[in-house]
């Protein structure tokens, strides 16, 4: 491997840690010395990925709509203290699975996609609560290199968080001194606790995410680019537990209305009088999660359906100073004509819009924001969910604002889950289209969902029907030839034509 | 030596069924070298571990298509003689799993999209020239089988001997260019029959 300037310095302020994910899996695939420029075969397997996606949406959902999709999921809460989810003293976990589900469900009500808890476990046992898997947090320590001063160190979950990506800085020269961030990598837990990749959509809650100076607290990674890279494992989620929602409060009874007021929201965690209180990493309070309702769930969720966020740019060093003229005119589609990752990009979706200060928290004291691509005001805080942050919106919009989907957003999720890999299937000698991790999931969802019942919080939807449509096209020799096809078909035109005349 | 699939393959007299049938047999060193255990793949295994992909030659108004399939969840329409063992399998896959899974397929491929007028779920097994391929993985052994051409002819057989009863060959008064044009029917699917 080459050079790699790869630092979570260059996430600047951003929360989501998409970019990251989408830069380090292009060059892990591409195998270019640089970092910042995709390589040649990289952007030809974009394209062709890009053109995959339009054919679905183009020839099937023009005519068909797609069918509808419940995607298995498995949350992995990893703790450094149990109290955490048991802030009301009781011997069962506040947290509830189906509470969070239902308010993803919620984000994506109208999509024909939800989501819902698995019934089975990796080893086919009936799970005792569906969706949901506890880590206890001592256990996952990782010994890893961290520069020539320190070397190998032994970072442990409870007691050094969890490293978004090994550096924080990257100085270049010969005596170059990077500096790492603290912690288990995150690469780390995808690779050894998360469940069967093609089986379950792993979304790891954890308590600390250090980013350096960036304050990611949700990671996820396109489906194509996962593929591409044969670790099926980077398709899992990370997202900081603080982050999901409003913390428990006693006083409260959650609402179950989706418009009730976010004051009547509980997400059933407290680090309040917790050993985690003051360790939360990337959080200025314990409350800061507090009007994300799950947001930074769905949000992760669509990226990991193939969605990328509608302008944006991957280094933000500039980011403040963009104009109408460098964010918009300007961007490339980012899965076509992207040839350097410092530029800026766009989604290709008309529908969206560009807003200031997308890479930050949205702790606002309005919704309203000025569009850079067309100067018009615009609510802008959440009226996508891939606008950069799903946590907040100003105490007075809150609960007007309801991130929505555009429709080509909506078809790009289903054809996300749809496209097909080509590739060299040795025992059969021939060449194989599988359908990509998102498709083998539904495929293999009857495997860990025991009921059909629709998803939580998502009463349109039944669970997919995709145990029909096939797994491979595949490209066997043809021992007919074409006379003989031709034969065939002549004799059996002629025996049809006797038939239907003398009958 | 290595296992050697064979298969026997039909449809079902009532044509609704596409039979798949492994003839392969026991290993036996001077028999039958090529046959299932001892030196050979060990047939005791998991049933999931069998798979069917059929490439189909078939016409769609008139356009030509070849379409391959793998038939999804096959060990619902598979029995076998011997416990915990794949030898001698029989897959019975009925018509509108293969039309359906045909939809499917062409739905999937880029660029081609499904003709309203095809028919998703058939009653019957439309004739067709079917190829045949079975794939046994048996821990890090893979073994796929040689392609089996199959002509179905089982409606037009139906058919033509329908044909053939419907027609009075005592009658002296009755148009013999009928009675020609049947006995062609008949000539031209024994022809098929015996390609």
């Amino acid at each position: 491997m080459g050079s790699i300037s790869n630092s979570t310095e260059y996430m600047g302020n951003w929360v989501c840690g998409f970019e990251w994910s989408f830069k380090k899996l292009c060059h892990l695939i591409g195998g270019s010395s640089n970092f910042n420029t995709p390589s040649n075969n990289v952007i030809t397997e974009l394209e062709a990925y890009s053109i995959q996606i339009k054919n679905i949406i183009d020839n099937t959902y023009n005519s068909n709509d797609p069918s509808d999709k419940v995607f298995p999921v498995i949350f992995h809460l990893i703790l450094d203290d149990p109290s955490v989810i048991k802030p009301s003293g009781a011997s069962e976990p506040d947290f509830d699975v189906l509470y969070v589900l239902g308010w993803v469900n919620h984000w994506f009500s109208g999509t024909g996609i939800s989501f819902k808890g698995v019934d089975i476990e990796k080893d086919n046992a009936i799970m005792t609560t569906p969706g949901l898997n506890i880590i206890e947090g001592s256990t996952i320590s990782q010994t890893r290199y961290m520069g020539a001063r320190l070397g190998n160190v032994t970072q442990n979950y409870v007691t050094d968080g969890v490293a978004l990506d090994e550096i924080k800085r990257f100085d270049s020269g010969p005596l170059a001194k990077h500096t790492y961030n603290g912690g288990v990598l995150f690469e780390y837990i995808q690779d050894n606790y998360s469940w069967d990749p093609t089986k379950y959509i792993n979304i790891f809650l954890l308590n600390r995410t250090n980013s350096g100076v960036g304050k990611v607290v949700m990671t996820s990674a396109n489906p194509y680019l996962v593929d591409l890279s044969g670790n099926y494992n980077r398709l899992s989620i990370g997202v900081d537990l603080w982050a999901i929602g409003r913390a428990y409060d006693s006083t409260i009874t959650p609402s179950d209305s989706y418009s009730a007021d976010v004051e009547y929201t509980n997400f059933g965690y407290s680090y309040s009088g917790t050993t985690s209180e003051n360790n939360l990493t990337n959080a200025s309070s314990v409350s800061e999660g507090y009007r994300s309702r799950a947001k930074t769930i769905a949000h992760s969720l669509a990226h990991t359906l193939g969605l990328i966020h509608p302008r944006n740019k991957f280094n933000s060093t500039d980011a403040q100073n963009l104009t109408a003229d460098s964010s918009c005119e300007s961007g490339n589609f980012l899965f076509s004509t992207l040839t350097n990752f410092n530029n800026f990009y766009n989604d290709g979706d008309a529908d969206t819009n560009a807003v200031g200060n997308y890479w930050q928290m949205l702790d606002y004291t309005t919704g309203l924001e000025t569009d850079l691509c067309t100067s018009e005001t615009i609510l802008s805080l959440s009226n996508n969910m891939m606008n950069h942050n799903q946590f907040t919106g100003a105490y007075e919009s809150e609960n007007d604002v309801n991130p929505t989907f555009t429709q080509n957003q909506i078809y790009t999720m289903h054809a996300n889950s749809e496209y097909t890999i080509t590739s060299f299937d040795a025992g059969l000698g021939v060449t194989v289209s599988n359908y990509g991790i998102l498709g083998q999931i539904l495929y293999n969802s009857s495997t860990v969902l025991t009921t059909n019942n629709a998803a939580e919080g998502n009463t349109c939807l039944e669970r997919s029907s995709f145990n029909s449509p096939l797994p491979l096209n595949i490209k066997f020799k043809q021992n007919v030839s074409e006379s003989e096809l031709s034969q065939y078909n002549q004799a059996k035109k002629i025996i049809t034509k006797i038939v239907k005349t003398l009958s | 030596m290595a296992l050697e699939i064979k298969l026997d393959i039909k449809t079902a007299n009532n044509c609704k069924n596409l039979v798949v049938q492994d003839i392969t047999g026991s290993y036996d060193a001077l028999e039958n070298p090529k046959g299932w255990g001892d030196v050979n793949l060990n047939p005791i295994m998991p049933t999931e571990n069998l798979s069917i992909f059929i490439t189909v030659y078939h016409y769609i108004s008139d356009v030509q298509y070849t379409t391959t399939i793998q038939i999804p969840e096959s060990a619902y329409y598979t029995s076998y003689p011997f416990s915990n063992s794949v030898q001698g399998f029989r897959m019975s896959i009925p018509s509108d799993v293969i039309s359906t899974a045909i939809a499917n397929q062409l739905v999937l491929e880029s660029g081609v999209n499904l003709p309203e007028e095809y028919e998703i779920v058939q009653e019957t097994l439309e004739d067709n020239i079917y190829q045949i391929v079975i794939r046994v993985s048996g821990g890090d052994v893979i073994v796929v089988s040689e392609p089996v051409v199959f002509k179905s002819t089982c409606n037009m057989k139906k058919d033509v001997e329908l044909l053939l009863t419907s027609i009075d060959t005592s009658c002296h008064d009755c148009d013999d260019l009928d009675f020609d044009k049947a006995l062609l029917a008949k000539s031209l699917l024994e022809g098929l029959e015996n390609n």
